[in-house]
């Protein structure tokens, strides 16, 4: 049968349906231009949502690997600034003890000790030192101080050598106080060998192997011990000189050895410097990968927007007009 | 005597009209009533004696396209379906992870690990330490509430099906009551239109629920047969049978504590939401509560098991023996690696490293065993614990089982997979809505159109204009006979 009649309802259906339709794309086209990130509820989920989280994790986890970097970076700066200075005092005492002792004359080897003294105690405050709380000699202990305080250990070291009257024996007593199993690792330092690491990238640990207990370091502190308690030979100005003349050179030595370890060190903080860089390109480079994801061109936009807005204008002024083209209207 | 007969004639002409007329004002009234399908009147040429004498009104036909309105209510039925559905996986959505909102399982992952690495830079931290902890909690606390969310949805679903079941047996009673009663009408010639109307309005209700084709019996009766293939109601109303289980746990499954639907005492199999009573909205809730929660379910468990174990072994967590839990625990024992359902759930942190339940944070770095703080500096333990989260490990479970993932990963994955379910259940949605709307549309064609009545209105105007003239004018003819 021909169709006579179509029902009011369904004409009503069809604009209602139209009307809605476009008013959310008109909307959604909105939220685009002004955010920036596309509004298709599903537009992550067409297999892309793993991507995008996997994405984000990547990003969130760069930035904790930043900060492990960064700090780092700090305690291996700080530890570098640390090595100077005692590689600086170890020349500078170095060459005057060198001076002194070839003179002989007691009154300047008084002073030359003393002045050893002084750089001993300081050299001590110097591998005690600390960055942002965390002590940059003393391994995993990392809470506490290196060294006992320089005062401390000389006087420890007075006892031991008290009994020494020639220069081979203070000499040997000294090396053997400072060297392995000797009083400096049971009683002076109060640190763990083991050293300090963190993550600094995905699997990546990075170790700050410096201690007190190094050899270089070790032969700094012991060529200083050795000048300060060669006051003990003071009966001996022959003797007092030649042990002063011994740790001038070994003083040199040291300051070869800590160079080494500030090279060393040098290496490490160029790593560092690398994964600092690596972090911010990549860093850069997954935004531009989300941007692609999930950016929206507002350009784009804000011509859907136009569009679905005038379309939404016609739809509405036909409805209009299609209402008052009824029967009834005519009929009044 | 042919005037008699004119006035007769013309009289039944009135009362057609009239009858019309009223017939006019119930469509127009009933213009956007739901289920109201209009009314036309039949009309034939009344028959006495052989002889043609006026106008009979046969009855009044209800225009419904019968097929039509099968296939719209089918239509409906898989798009009510397809909406509880998605309900269902648009709330545990931000659980897993969607991309959109904060919070879901894959961000508490990345800022455990987070807070781990950082933590491994500055060991002697307590502040550190202890955010390393919150954000062990915060992702405990996650898959918690996940698994509980998953909890009351089944017990939604559970709800609504017992509700639903007492809805249908009542509409079902109240469908064969209509039968009977127009039946009664039908057969003492009366119009039984408006008891239809109930009735359509009632089967539709039905259809949303368990999808039903009408297929009619004599004198206006109906039969309902669902688009499944059971006889659901010819004559007499049926018995559906459910028993609600009250609060439903990750534990309980259909065939046990969860009760099957019953036709007429017999069980009726639901297998995805399908089968005999199946394909409407009772059929995707049962789908919910025995199919699509519990992969859920078996998802969100397959990432804690993997987790739980991650910590558990004593390369981490040195000192601890085997079978001893490590940063999580079963409710503050061990895993039985056999009863791994549910365990989101339970799933706590080690009170040894909780502040708030007299652990310390230092444990996370010093050992879970440590009786007093170690070495302040010391990243080891950490750094074990960072890797832990990153190695890849075969998944237990759920959609990724056997796959080799780190937990990041895992949990990327599961929440990319139920999300593109999601997309599919979506674009079917809309397929279906599509075509339910355009059958709407279809049906709603049918319906009353004003403009239509308006014109009958004016034939019957003038019809009854006509009739009553005649009616007049042979009054006049009468009269002028009886004044000879």
């Amino acid at each position: 049968m021909a169709l006579t009649s179509v029902g009011d309802q369904s004409r009503l259906l069809l604009s209602r349906s139209l009307i809605t339709q476009l008013r959310s794309r008109a909307d959604r086209a909105a939220a685009e231009m002004t955010t920036g990130v596309k509004q298709d509820p599903r537009a992550p989920a067409s297999g892309d949502l793993g991507h995008l989280l996997a994405l984000r994790r990547d990003q969130r986890l760069l930035d904790s690997y930043r900060l492990a970097a960064s700090e780092a970076a700090t305690r291996a700066g700080a530890t570098q600034t640390a090595l100077q200075t005692l590689a600086d005092s170890a020349r500078s005492v170095g060459s005057g003890l060198t001076l002194t002792a070839g003179t002989a004359q007691p009154a300047q080897m008084a002073t030359a000790t003393a002045t050893a003294r002084s750089a001993f105690t300081g050299a001590v405050a110097t591998l005690n030192s600390t960055v942002a709380g965390v002590s940059l000699f003393s391994g995993v202990l990392s809470d506490g101080p290196a060294l006992i305080e320089g005062e401390a250990m000389l006087a420890a070291l007075a006892t031991a050598t008290a009994g020494e009257t020639t220069v081979s024996g203070l000499r040997d007593a000294v090396a053997a106080w400072f060297g392995p199993g000797g009083g400096y690792e049971s009683a002076a330092f109060r640190g763990d060998p083991a050293p300090a690491s963190s993550r600094i990238a995905e699997g990546e640990s990075l170790a700050l192997p410096v201690t007190a207990l190094d050899p270089g370091i070790r032969t700094i502190l012991g060529s200083l011990a050795l000048a300060a308690l060669s006051g003990q030979l003071a009966g001996d100005p022959a003797a007092q000189a030649t042990a002063l003349t011994t740790a001038g050179a070994q003083l040199f030595a040291g300051e070869g050895a800590a160079i080494e370890l500030q090279a060393g060190l040098g290496l490490t903080e160029a790593r560092i410097d690398a994964r600092l860089t690596e972090v911010a390109a990549r860093q850069h480079s997954l935004a531009l990968a989300e941007q692609d994801l999930i950016g929206a061109d507002p350009y784009a936009a804000a011509t859907t927007f136009e569009a679905a807005a005038t379309r939404l204008d016609t739809v509405l002024a036909v409805t209009a007009r299609m209402s008052s083209l009824s029967l009834l209207e005519y009929l009044r | 005597m042919s005037l008699s007969l004119a006035m007769t004639n013309a009289m039944s002409g009135l009362a057609a009209a009239s009858r019309g007329v009223a017939l006019v004002s119930n469509n127009v009234a009933n213009a956007g009533t739901e289920a109201y399908a209009r009314r036309e009147l039949q009309l034939s040429s009344l028959v006495l004696g052989g002889a043609g004498s006026g106008v009979r009104v046969v009855g009044v036909a209800r225009q419904t396209d019968l097929p039509l309105l099968n296939d719209l209510r089918g239509a409906s039925a898989a798009v009510a379906a397809d909406q509880t559905r998605l309900e269902f996986r648009e709330t545990l959505a931000p659980l897993f992870g969607d991309g959109v909102s904060e919070g879901g399982l894959p961000d508490r992952i990345t800022t455990l690990l987070g807070s781990l690495i950082e933590a491994t830079s500055r060991p002697d931290s307590r502040t550190r330490l202890e955010a390393a902890v919150a954000a062990a909690g915060s992702l405990v606390q996650g898959l918690n509430e996940a698994s509980h969310t998953i909890d009351l949805a089944r017990t939604r679903a559970d709800d609504s099906i017992d509700e639903g079941v007492r809805w249908l047996n009542q509409a079902l009673g109240q469908v064969a009551e209509l039968n009977a009663g127009i039946v009664a009408l039908e057969a003492s010639r009366q119009d039984a239109s408006a008891l239809k109307d109930q009735r359509e309005l009632l089967v539709g209700q039905i259809s949303d629920w368990i999808p039903v084709q009408e297929q009619p019996r004599p004198h206006g009766a109906i039969a309902l047969v669902t688009t499944g293939g059971a006889l659901l109601l010819d004559g007499r109303a049926p018995e559906l049978g459910f028993a609600g289980a009250g609060t439903v746990t990750a534990g309980m499954a259909l065939g046990g504590a969860l009760s099957a639907l019953t036709l007429d005492g017999r069980e009726v199999p639901m297998p995805d939401g399908g089968g005999p009573l199946g394909g409407g909205r009772l059929g995707a809730l049962f789908d919910i509560r025995d199919g699509l929660a519990v992969e859920a379910q078996a998802a969100l468990d397959a990432i804690t098991t993997d987790l739980y174990t991650r910590f558990a072994d004593p390369i981490v967590t040195p000192g601890l023996a085997p079978g001893q839990p490590g940063l999580f625990t079963d409710l503050g024992a061990a895993l039985d690696t056999l009863d791994t359902l549910g365990l989101a759930g339970r799933l706590r942190l080690n009170a040894a490293v909780d502040p708030g339940a007299g652990g310390a944070a230092w444990r996370l770095r010093d050992g879970l065993a440590a009786t007093a703080e170690g070495a302040a500096g010391d990243s080891t333990l950490l750094s074990a614990l960072v890797d832990a989260l990153q190695a890849a490990r075969p998944a237990p479970g759920g959609p990724l089982a056997g796959l080799s993932r780190s937990a990041g990963a895992l949990a990327d994955e599961t929440a990319a997979h139920w999300s593109s379910a999601t997309a599919t259940l979506e674009s079917r949605l809309t397929v279906a809505g599509a075509r339910a709307d355009t059958l709407l549309g279809l049906h709603l064609q049918n319906g009353v159109d004003t403009d239509a009545e308006m014109q009958k209105l004016m034939a019957l105007e003038h019809a009854y204009g006509a009739n009553a003239r005649v009616l007049s004018t042979v009054d006049e003819l009468m009269k002028q006979l009886l004044g000879i």
